[in-house]
């Protein structure tokens, strides 16, 4: 057990170093600041079209926004997650085609399997560090959202709301583009069939306007909140948007057996 | 299996999907260094893949050091060192770092500094992976393979991309890491000049089944008995002349400059007149007349008998 898990940790950080330096490092430095500031941001161009006609000069406008933000802090982070999930959306078949497609490309899976590692914990190993990457970028933005938006924006239970619709999609797709990755054993293949699938999975809700709100929140679980927040907080659709979430996650967890089992099976 | 087996392998049975790549293979390899030898595509990295657990046959067994290839991959993993063809290693890493890591997954205490100099790497220890030339990656290959301090390393084309001066520093160096370290080696390779001198004992692989086994040797012995070749610039030309002599028997042509034959003449003086008389009405020249007993004729001599 404990050389497992010393064996573990040694996977990781040769992950690690062979994924995540440079050129990747700086893109996830680089989403990190684009997440955090793009709440500020966000909240600048919906306060914008609120600027009355007397507000003139550069700190009136800064004045107006600090409390603009403050007194709309709910549709601003609303409005900001949406934008963001489909930053998110780009990003994580991305990434994941990188560590999973790009190593099975090249050989580097072959030669990681060639060292005493089973093929769960290089799984375990990868799936790890890309969801670590996806929910530690998401919650220190949303971390300095929160900051930006206090003291009024006291909701802790939304802020959670608002991350478990951006970890849950990310989970899904992750998974799918590792699927899809094992299966073909490429690159493009796993890049362009992930980056498909996420943004089929964003952009289906507004093909299909009347779909309903459980699949929405398990397609687009961003728009769905947003819905609740439109709704006056509808028990309904929060309802439906927890069945949704969890909907979301049970496909994960059969996605992640699916996988496992290509993966045991996959010929490297 | 005997005692000292390191690799046994029986009636393999390997297909992709319309393709047998390994056919009813079978091999007892013993402790020391071990050349696995034939052409591009004869089943050579099938067999070392399936030994390493990262695909399955469809049929027959195969056992690394009494294991079962099967049931026991990550075990055999713990004992065994292996280069890829073509491996494949983190490009913005040092050699040291990298080898640190890899000594953290295996779990052992061999100073990967140690290592590097073994391997005449310690020069470029903190350079990036990346801009490391052929060779000396190789040499890195060579090192992350001994890293876990290996029972037996199986080394895949170890000089298919290497110039005569790296071939030869290669298998130099895996004679004295079998005489240092006393770790057993198996070469696959179709590239026979460096393997002859430091492999005890062959198999010569076609169509993914094993044509011929055995001790290098007594292989040389058996195949290379009154058998010469004979270095000519027009071997088109000498062979049929040769074939009509009557000394000479088996007649080959070896390239584009030598002729193999065989003949029960006693020394290559003799062989080397009869073939000058023979040619005295031609233009052709004859540089040389040497005994054929190198592995690169046994490798013709069993390729030719097979087909």
């Amino acid at each position: 057990m404990r050389l497992n898990l010393k064996r573990f940790k040694s996977i990781l950080l040769l992950e690690l170093d062979t994924n995540y330096s440079f050129p990747l490092l700086e893109i996830i430095v680089s989403l990190l600041v684009v997440l955090s500031f793009y709440f500020m941001a966000g909240g600048a161009f919906y306060a914008f079209f609120g600027i009355p006609h007397l507000v003139q000069s550069g700190p009136e406008i800064i004045v107006f926004f600090e409390e603009w933000t403050r007194t709309h802090a709910i549709r601003t982070l609303q409005g900001a997650s949406y934008d963001i999930s489909f930053i998110l959306a780009f990003f994580i078949p991305v990434l994941t085609a990188l560590t999973f497609g790009r190593d099975m490309d090249t050989g580097t899976f072959r030669t990681f399997l060639s060292y005493p590692i089973s093929r769960h914990q290089l799984f375990l190993a990868k799936e790890f560090l890309i969801l670590v990457v996806i929910s530690g970028t998401t919650s220190i933005s949303y971390f300095v959202a929160l900051l930006s938006f206090e003291p009024n924006l006291n909701s802790p239970g939304l802020i959670l709301l608002f991350l478990v619709t951006q970890w849950t999609p990310a989970i899904l797709v992750s998974l799918a583009t590792i699927l899809i990755a094992v299966l073909s054993k490429s690159l493009s293949a796993s890049l362009f069939g992930g980056v498909a699938l996420s943004f089929g999975m964003m952009i289906s809700p507004f093909l299909f306007r009347s779909m309903d709100t459980l699949l929405v929140a398990i397609l687009n679980p961003v728009m769905a909140v947003s819905t609740y927040i439109f709704e006056d907080y509808s028990i309904s659709i929060l309802q439906s948007l927890s069945v949704g979430i969890v909907a979301s996650l049970a496909i994960s967890v059969l996605l992640l057996i699916v996988t496992l089992k290509q993966i045991n099976r996959m010929e490297v | 299996m005997t005692k000292a087996s390191v690799v046994r392998a029986s009636e393999l049975i390997k297909n992709f999907d319309d393709v047998r790549a390994l056919n009813e293979l079978t091999l007892d390899i013993e402790p020391g260094i071990f050349g696995l030898i034939g052409p591009n595509g004869s089943g050579k990295t099938t067999f070392l893949r399936i030994l390493l657990g990262l695909i399955r046959p469809n049929a027959g067994t195969a056992e690394v050091l009494g294991m079962q290839v099967d049931k026991e991959s990550l075990q055999i993993r713990e004992k065994l060192g292996v280069l890829h063809e073509r491996p494949t290693y983190p490009t913005r890493l040092t050699p040291l770092r990298f080898l640190h890591r890899v000594r953290d997954i295996y779990g052992t205490d061999k100073d990967p500094e140690d290592l590097l100099e073994l391997v005449g790497l310690s020069s470029a220890s903190h350079r990036r992976i990346g801009d490391l030339s052929a060779g000396m990656t190789q040499r890195l290959g060579i090192a992350q393979a001994l890293i876990g301090q290996p029972e037996l390393v199986l080394l895949d084309e170890p000089t298919s991309n290497l110039d005569v001066v790296g071939r030869d520093e290669i298998a130099q160096l895996i004679m004295e890491l079998h005489a240092n370290l006393g770790v057993s080696f198996i070469v696959a390779s179709h590239v026979l000049s460096e393997l002859d001198r430091i492999c005890d004992s062959v198999a010569f692989i076609r169509d993914g089944s094993v044509l011929e086994q055995g001790r290098t040797l007594d292989l040389i012995a058996q195949y290379t008995t009154n058998r010469y070749r004979v270095k000519t610039d027009n071997p088109q030309q000498l062979a049929p002349i040769l074939e009509k002599t009557a000394q000479f028997n088996n007649v080959r042509i070896v390239g584009r400059i030598a002729v193999t034959l065989s003949s029960n003449l006693e020394t290559t003086a003799d062989l080397e007149q009869v073939v000058r008389s023979a040619i005295s009405h031609s233009e052709i020249k004859i540089y040389d007349v040497i005994r054929a007993n190198s592995l690169e004729d046994i490798y013709m001599e069993v390729m030719t008998n097979a087909t």
